[in-house]
């Protein structure tokens, strides 16, 4: 009974939250510093993805479901890259998550928070989400990005669900943490093949390939 | 008098001149059907969509201060933009399609022409943003909202803070389009049996039935739905309507079936403006129909009729102009703006 109790007790105090990395290969993203890529460089100017419908299993039982609807990761401000969590994350092996905001959302009109239109995340010419933006340039090879990736009409949504597996949290340390990494890099190299200025700005099938690109691309770090 | 002294008692005044009309802020006309907004997420009450009028009249939402949403959206002409074939935004930059009247928008599914925006909360983001229409960001007017003092006490009269956001400003908005109902036209009232049909109004109505009311459904006179209604493809404008935001060719040329309601005060007509009078648009229906892969089938014949029809569908159609809502003094510009900043 005892051990029962202290065991509830520890459960309650711990804190969980989710690290959000970008990196460009091994190394950490920094919006506008060139960065070495390959033979080239690259320079990041906007980097902001919505993360949205986190959850958190062990094996197939579902442990915690986040009730923040969605979060707007920004590298231009460090407190997006952080997200807390009201549960503790004992025993999770597997983070599930939508990369962007699913189609219900987009047709919901104007939302608050991190859903805010005001964020510039929400198309003006027609309605539905931008999932990422990520914008730069390859500031030797005169050749600029600008992805802005969205569209929530089949065939072409773009939301991705992803789904990633790491070994569980144990013991009873105050603070429990996912450290999850973006590495940009398969998608600057897609990129660059192109050789030329690469501007998805509406709904399509690159959106939805980049998209892809994107969270293949995205991993959990021990 | 200190200036917020001066406002607050403005911003009273305005709603109690608002609180005391003892009517509904917002009812259902009878015989009509659910509205497809969803009011339980933006519950109408007077504080707000005053401030949504306000906004509706106020050139700050557009980058160099000069364009309202009224500037395309007239009340007199059914909040449309009268003899514009194309309307035109700051600059004098000319956009690329006819403004679309804004009335009975709660029902409503999808807005614009080619039905770009599904939710009327976000569909002022599409003039705010277009480079064409008001040029402006939605941070940048949330900015100059945020430094006036009349309405920070707004947005605290109508959300119980002063923090300005997007979601506030554009739901405010939506709150003062949504009390744009119109149903009390002459027509609403013969089928009210208040009144009745002259002999030409009368067969007006039963060609109206016969050859229009497929897409123009009453009592809303649209059933919203996207069809090729027969136009010849502009070669300048080069605009394939619904296809631009669905992908598919089967949508190519379609355009969102506009309400009848107020015709006769709404022209210029069809997406482009290309008609000037409702003449010229039963001519097209009866004698000028361009064929193409995606016409609408009841329009593969064209609608013939003789000129005493169109006569007669012309008065049928002057019966949907209701002078209740053209004249409404509430919805059209508040005098509290004037002078203000």
């Amino acid at each position: 009974m005892t051990y029962c109790l202290l065991l509830a007790a520890f459960a309650g105090r711990a804190q969980s939250r989710m690290d959000v990395m970008v990196s460009l290969s091994n190394e950490p993203v920094v919006l506008d510093q060139a960065m070495n890529f390959e033979n080239t460089q690259v320079t990041f100017s906007q980097v902001r993805i919505y993360l949205s419908h986190v959850e958190f299993y062990q094996g197939d039982s579902l442990i915690a479901k986040d009730n923040t609807h969605a979060y707007l990761i920004d590298l231009a401000d460090d407190s997006t890259q952080h997200l807390s969590f009201g549960f503790p994350l004992q025993g999770a092996d597997r983070v599930q998550f939508l990369l962007g905001i699913d189609s219900a959302s987009s047709t919901s009109g104007a939302m608050d928070q991190a859903l805010d239109p005001m964020y510039g995340m929400y198309w003006s010419w027609q309605s539905g989400y931008i999932n990422c933006k990520i914008e730069g340039t390859f500031p030797g090879a005169g050749q600029d990005f600008q992805l802005h990736l969205g569209g929530y009409m089949a065939p072409f949504s773009a939301a991705r669900q992803c789904t990633l597996r790491q070994k569980g949290i144990s013991g009873y340390s105050d603070t429990q943490v996912f450290r999850l990494r973006l590495d940009l890099a398969p998608l600057i190299g897609r990129i660059r093949q192109e050789n030329r200025p690469v501007h998805v700005m509406s709904p399509g099938a690159n959106a939805v390939a980049y998209s892809k690109l994107i969270a293949d691309a995205l991993m959990l770090m021990p | 008098m200190s200036k917020r002294i001066f406002f607050s008692i403005i911003v009273l005044l305005a709603l109690a001149s608002f609180c005391f009309t003892g009517k509904a802020l917002w009812q259902i006309p009878s015989g009509w059907p659910e509205p497809v907004y969803n009011f339980k997420k933006n519950a109408l009450d007077s504080a707000t969509i005053q401030l949504g009028r306000m906004l509706f009249y106020d050139p700050v939402l557009s980058s160099d201060n000069t364009i309202s949403c009224a500037s395309c959206h007239s009340p007199y002409n059914a909040f449309t933009h009268v003899d514009h074939a194309l309307s035109h935004g700051i600059h004098d930059r000319i956009g690329t399609r006819n403004s679309p009247v804004l009335v009975n928008l709660a029902w409503s599914r999808s807005f614009m022409w080619d039905g770009a925006v599904n939710h009327l909360d976000v569909q002022a983001l599409a003039p705010l943003e277009n480079h064409l229409e008001m040029d402006e960001k939605l941070p940048n007017v949330l900015k100059k909202l945020s430094v006036q003092d009349r309405y920070l006490m707004l947005f605290k009269s109508a959300f119980g803070s002063e923090k300005i956001t997007g979601e506030r400003f554009l739901k405010a908005l939506s709150q003062f389009m949504l009390t744009l109902v119109s149903a009390n036209s002459k027509y609403d009232k013969v089928m009210r049996h208040e009144a009745e049909f002259t002999e030409a109004e009368a067969k007006g109505y039963a060609l109206f039935k016969q050859h229009c009311a497929s897409c123009h459904t009453e009592p809303l006179f649209t059933n919203h739905s996207f069809q090729n209604n027969g136009l010849e493809p502009d070669t300048a404008l080069r605009d394939t309507g619904r296809m631009k935001i669905t992908g598919k060719a089967a949508d190519s040329l379609k355009f969102k079936v506009p309400t009848l309601r107020n015709i006769e005060r709404s022209a210029p007509y069809m997406h482009d403006g290309r008609y000037t009078n409702l003449q010229m648009v039963l001519f097209h229906y009866s004698a000028n129909i361009h064929s193409s892969p995606t016409l609408s089938a009841s329009l593969k014949n064209g609608i013939p009729l003789s000129e005493p029809e169109k006569q007669q569908l012309l008065a049928f159609l002057k019966t949907l102009t209701d002078k209740d809502f053209l004249n409404n003094k509430e919805f059209q510009y508040p005098r509290q703006n004037a002078g203000n900043k």
